[in-house]
């Protein structure tokens, strides 16, 4: 009996399955970036071939991103005319945890339409991991990644007041963090959609009791406490019938954790699934609400 | 090997869900031992998930000790082994009792029992607590054992504002077979798990009867002493 206990405990001290790493499916690996060609999986299958990038509205970059001295090239995309970001309102998209650039791409182009072609300009990123970006993703690294992109946008003269940040998914991690506090430059507004809670709450609402996430990651991921501290305005787009991240679990909480004030709104979105709801939502019509967001008008 | 990497890509709530149900272990000992008897019993199996379209219980693994205190009355202790993996030692210890008292011809039975499942993770050294009672009726035919019932975990913390649905139990129902040896005594289980919640929005296909719940499936093998 006794030797079961020192295996048992050996077994437990020892013990190192986490399932931090499911947290990114960043499975898909690529040679190249094929953007329009791409001919795998897209997030919005098919975008109509008014949606096209003018010529000289759209930049490669690879840029240098610290995690606290774990630096890796990561990749990433600008739509706009680089030129004159000084005097526009950029969208930093954050995208979610599936795959990488090719497959948001037709986002980007959809979010660089809202409001009429290049009013805003998009930029976007792959994680450490993701895509051509080099390293392995990490919960820290993908704050890190983010802040390498709002460097570049400073650099290229970016203002205080013109920076929208937009979460989608597991994007709604870095993009909240830095809502809340940005070393770089503060953000304007904070759009989120689909984001999840916490992994407290993704363990707790698979479980059906209160079991700890701690059992089975180790992942700080608190959105639903992040957003406590949030000052700037805020908007919430979420499938009424998300599939992955539920809106009464997810979503909700972290609307309702956010402080009232003006500037404060969601949109709930009938039908919409996790990664379906502007098509759901239709694209004039999701076009429209962000640039009532955006604006405030 | 795409499938392979999709399987162990299952996403972090699917996952924990399944550890959690997984933990839902079967009911080993539905017949109380004879008194003084010794026995020692391992379980494997899960929630059934349909993977590339193959229907497969999602494996898991307990080991148990049975011992029995009266010819109605039995003790069981186990473990958890795959929480244990994952650094979450789980240990559950529990009662058994006969209500039919025992005879030599008694084909047929029925059981209650209850147990406490205490789990610590050596991460954040989370401590949770949850009890279970259940029951089964059994009937002999021959060496084969035949059985039913039920059983339910229930939560024992209550915030003022809970984080998701509030939930405070977790119903199963379940049927079996063992095999009355002397010595080894094999059994299968089929068990649905929480039938009071509604199966969808979670990444995996979980085989479930209606949406509604999921359906488990567990092996077990016992020895007698």
């Amino acid at each position: 009996m006794n030797r079961i206990v020192v295996l048992l405990s050996a077994i437990l001290l020892s013990s190192c399955l986490r399932l931090d790493s499911n947290l990114f499916n960043n499975g898909e690996k690529i040679s190249s970036y094929q953007w329009d060609a791409f001919q795998g999986e897209r997030e919005i299958k098919e975008l109509p071939d008014s949606y096209k990038i003018p010529d000289g509205q759209f930049t490669e970059l690879s840029l240098i991103s610290d995690d606290n001295g774990n630096k890796a090239s990561i990749r990433a995309v600008y739509l706009g005319v680089a030129d004159s970001i000084a005097n526009d309102t950029v969208i930093l998209y954050c995208h979610g945890n599936k795959n990488h650039m090719d497959f948001y791409w037709n986002r980007a182009k959809l979010l660089s339409y809202t409001g009429g072609q290049g009013r805003f300009g998009v930029m976007m990123m792959d994680y450490r991991g993701y895509g051509l970006s080099e390293g392995e993703p990490t919960e820290s690294g993908l704050r890190a990644d983010v802040i390498a992109c709002l460097q570049w946008l400073k650099e290229k003269g970016l203002k205080e007041g013109n920076l929208i940040l937009y979460g989608f998914s597991l994007g709604s991690a870095p993009a909240t963090r830095l809502a809340v506090n940005n070393p770089v430059m503060p953000a304007a507004k904070l759009i989120l959609e689909a984001p999840f809670a916490s992994a407290q709450v993704m363990v707790e609402d698979a479980a059906k009791l209160s079991l700890p996430s701690s059992y089975f990651c180790n992942l700080s991921l608190d959105n639903d406490v992040q957003i406590q501290n949030l000052r700037i305005p805020f908007c919430l787009f979420h499938g009424k019938d998300d599939d992955f991240l539920r809106y009464e679990a997810h979503g909700k909480r972290v609307y309702e954790a956010c402080p009232d004030k003006p500037g404060k709104k969601q949109i709930v979105v009938n039908g919409a699934v996790h990664n379906n709801l502007p098509y759901r939502m239709g694209f004039e019509n999701y076009s429209a609400a962000l640039l009532s967001f955006i604006t405030g008008k | 090997m795409t499938s392979l990497r999709a399987f162990f890509r299952l996403e972090i709530p699917a996952l924990a869900g399944l550890l959690l149900l997984g933990s839902c272990a079967p009911s080993i000992l539905v017949k109380p031992l004879e008194k003084g008897q010794h026995a020692i019993s391992g379980n494997f199996g899960g929630p059934a998930i349909r993977f590339s379209g193959i229907p497969m219980p999602v494996p898991l693994t307990a080991l148990n000790y049975h011992y029995g205190l009266k010819d109605n009355l039995s003790l069981t202790a186990g473990t958890g082994l795959t929480a244990l993996a994952f650094g979450t030692g789980q240990i559950h210890a529990g009662i058994l009792a006969g209500i039919l008292k025992p005879s030599e011809k008694q084909k047929t039975g029925v059981s209650v029992s209850g147990n406490a499942h205490f789990m610590l993770d050596r991460w954040q050294w989370n401590f949770r607590f949850y009890p279970e009672a259940g029951f089964n009726a059994w009937q002999e035919f021959g060496k084969h054992r035949f059985y039913a019932g039920g059983s339910a975990w229930f939560e024992t913390r209550f915030p003022e504002k809970p984080r998701t649905s509030g939930n405070i139990w977790l119903p199963m129902l379940q049927a079996g077979w063992q095999k009355s040896g002397e010595h080894w005594q094999p059994s299968v289980e089929l068990k649905w798990i929480a039938p009071n919640q509604v199966a969808k929005n979670l990444l995996v296909d979980y085989i479930s009867p209606g949406g509604r719940g999921v359906f488990g499936l567990y092996f077990g093998l016992m020895r007698k002493f």
